[in-house]
Order: structure tokens, then C-alpha cells, then sequence
């Protein structure tokens, strides 16, 4: 009789159409503001992202409650449909930041363009060259830039859009942790390089770690973060239509 | 919010519209994205022009040139953006068999790729700007970026 009662409960709150989205929208609210409060705790540290913490709690419930990813993606779309207005918004800090690149315009340039064309070329060539699948290469080919934009990237290359949203933080994570001591070991002791690189390698994640630690940085690390998205989303269609 | 929400949306708009007729490989958000940034330097350089002509020139450093309501409304979302990408980013539940058979090169690639990226990067921009001046009077935000 209970074991009855609870298995209708269950079905109504995360499988019923009327209850699943409003379900499912608390969940993901919930769970991300939870990360999020964690990470302040934790001092702001880059590996204890909200984005993945918040990714992985969403997965164990949908295995838990045997929700198919697909009700949860129908629920949860009004979220999803936003990262298209937060990608034009992005459109502000770069016009604010514009004044940066007018002032060292072929450094940037030449700068951007090694490091765009390092990271798509380095992650789809180290995927194929380890034997790795044709859909996970296309995947991690843009991984450097920030996530919204890539999701639209693979998207538009026949990608899987979660595994490149996966890629893009694991990513961050990676340059946000070893960047700094990385760099400084190769004797770049420059706040702009040290700014720009982050940006541009690792998007969001590390640009953040850049900004914590001085003003000069951040200004470039959000340069780099807008002007990787655009050259990197001409650069990655254009290679894969010389390369088939 | 609504007149910034019609902004962003209707520039969202014209990018994808774009993208279709043109059948452009950029996507649609990333050609909005790039044409509101070309608006608002616009408006930028219009203002500067007619608050110069006009002698004022003590206000041209508060005025930046981009709506208010904008500013807010992009500052919310992308103060948000991480939440954004966790319904896309869920769909890696359906993806583990593929992750397992590719965990070497997935790994490898990851670190390897973000590392290289980072280091050829900033070697390339400190040869370049090696001997100019870093720039000056740069906003302080406090180690927000975006």
C-alpha cells in the first residue's frame, strides 16, 4: 500500500508534464545556488566548480528517479533557451573592453590568432592521435572558448553539445589550476599575457582566477574571452571544410 | 529588463536570420553578439563626437556609451551564466559509454590541448609587447570579469 502510494508519487512529481517542469526547473535552480554557496565556502577554489557540481547532482537524480534525459531536457528548456540572449549580452563588456585591443592591435591579433588556432588544431589532432572517436574529436575541438558559445559551435559541426560543455569546464578547471605557475615557469611575467591566455585557453574558468589577481589582467582575460568566441567559431567550420 | 530583453533577442534575431540566408557557419547568437558590440562602440564614438562639439568633454569618462537597463540585464545574465549551461551540460548522462571508450584521448587532449593553448598564447603576446608600456587607468572591478 505505501510501496503503491510513494510509486505514484514519484511518477507524478518527476515524470507528470504539469508538475515535472516546475520539479526539475527547482532542481537545477537549487542545486546550482547550492554549488555555488559551496565554492564561496571553499574559498573560491576553481575545482570545486558550481557548473559541475551542479551538472552532477542533476545526473544522479535523473539515474535515482529513472527520469529519461529527455523529460528533463523538455523541462528544463526556458533555462537552455536563455544561453542565446547571454550570448549577445556578452556583446557589453566587450564594447567596453574595445579601447584595450585599439591600443595593441597587432600583438592581440597575433596572439588571438596562435592561440585559437593551437587549441582547436592541439584538441581535435590529440583526440584522433590517442585513437579517440570522430564525434568526441569534433566535440573538443572548441573547447577553449567560452561555453555558450561552444555549445553553438558543435551544434553547428555535427558535435554532441554536452560532452563540449564537459570539455569546456573541465578545461577552464585545468588552465585556472596549473595556468599561473605554467606560465610564470616559461618566464611570462606579463599581466597582460598572463590575462589574455586565460581568456582565450581557458574561457570563463580561469579568466576568473586572472581577475582575482590583478585589474590589468582581467580587462584582457575578458578581451580574450569575446575575440576567441568569434575567431574560433570561423576558424573551426573553415578547417573542417579544407579537412574533408 | 523589457526594453534590454527586446534588445538582446531581437539582435539574437537578425544573427540567426543572417546566419540562414547567408547560410553562414557562425552561429547565429555569435553574429548578434558581434553586431550589438559594433552598435554600441557606435554609439560610443556618437556621443563622444557631439559631447565634444558640444564643449563638455568633463562627461565623456561617465558616459560609456551603453544603455543602463542593458548593462544591468547583461551583467544579471552573465553573473548567471554558469547556470545556463547545466541543462545542456546533463545531457553527458546519456554519453558514458562513449566516455569510457574514449577516456585516454579525451583526457590527454584535454590537458594537453588547454596547456599549449595557454602557453603559446602568452609567449606570443609577451614577445610582441615586449618594451611597450602596459596600459593605464584601467577600471578596477573588484576581480569580476565580464
Amino acid at each position: 500500500m505505501i510501496a503503491h502510494l510513494w510509486h505514484q508519487a514519484h511518477d507524478y512529481v518527476f515524470l507528470s508534464p504539469q508538475s515535472a517542469a516546475l520539479v526539475w526547473l527547482c532542481v537545477t535552480l537549487g542545486s546550482y545556488g547550492l554549488a555555488v554557496r559551496m565554492q564561496i565556502l571553499c574559498g573560491r577554489a576553481p575545482w570545486v566548480n558550481p557548473v559541475l557540481l551542479s551538472i552532477c547532482s542533476v545526473v544522479l537524480l535523473l539515474f535515482w528517479t529513472g527520469t529519461p534525459y529527455e523529460t528533463y531536457f523538455r523541462s528544463t528548456s526556458m533555462i537552455h533557451f536563455l544561453l542565446g540572449p547571454a550570448t549577445v549580452a556578452l556583446a557589453v563588456p566587450l564594447a567596453q573592453s574595445i579601447g584595450l585591443v585599439l591600443r595593441s592591435l597587432p600583438a592581440m591579433t597575433l596572439a588571438l590568432l596562435a592561440g585559437s588556432v593551437t587549441s582547436v588544431i592541439s584538441g581535435v589532432g590529440l583526440v584522433l592521435l590517442c585513437g579517440g572517436s570522430h564525434d568526441v574529436a569534433l566535440s573538443m575541438a572548441p573547447k577553449a572558448v567560452t561555453t555558450p558559445i561552444a555549445i553553438a559551435i558543435t551544434r553547428q559541426i555535427g558535435g554532441i553539445a554536452s560532452l563540449t560543455a564537459v570539455f569546456a569546464i573541465l578545461g577552464g578547471i585545468i588552465a585556472a589550476t596549473c595556468g599561473e605557475p605554467l606560465l610564470r615557469w616559461f618566464g611570462v611575467h606579463d599581466w597582460r599575457a598572463h590575462g589574455l591566455a586565460a581568456g582565450i585557453a581557458g574561457s570563463g574558468i580561469a579568466a576568473a582566477q586572472v581577475a582575482q589577481r590583478d585589474p590589468v589582467g582581467a580587462a584582457f582575460a575578458a578581451l580574450g574571452i569575446g575575440l576567441n568566441g568569434l575567431v574560433t567559431s570561423v576558424l573551426v567550420p573553415l578547417f573542417l571544410h579544407i579537412f574533408q | 529588463m523589457v526594453q534590454a530583453f527586446f534588445i538582446l533577442l531581437f539582435f539574437q534575431f537578425l544573427g540567426t536570420a543572417l546566419q540562414d540566408c547567408f547560410h553562414l557557419s557562425v552561429p547565429g547568437a555569435v553574429i548578434g553578439m558581434f553586431m550589438l558590440a559594433a552598435c554600441l562602440i557606435g554609439r560610443k564614438q556618437f556621443f563622444k563626437i557631439r559631447l565634444a562639439k558640444a564643449g563638455r568633454t568633463a562627461l565623456l569618462a561617465e558616459q560609456d556609451g551603453i544603455p543602463q537597463d542593458l548593462a544591468r540585464v547583461a551583467r544579471s545574465l552573465i553573473g548567471a551564466l554558469g547556470l545556463l549551461f547545466v541543462p545542456a551540460g546533463a545531457g553527458i548522462a546519456g554519453q558514458f559509454t562513449l566516455l569510457r571508450a574514449n577516456a585516454w584521448p579525451v583526457c590527454v587532449a584535454l590537458v594537453g590541448s588547454t596547456l599549449l593553448g595557454l602557453v603559446v598564447t602568452a609567449l606570443v603576446m609577451q614577445a610582441m609587447t615586449r618594451g611597450h608600456a602596459p596600459a593605464e587607468n584601467l577600471p578596477d572591478n573588484g576581480g569580476q570579469v565580464l
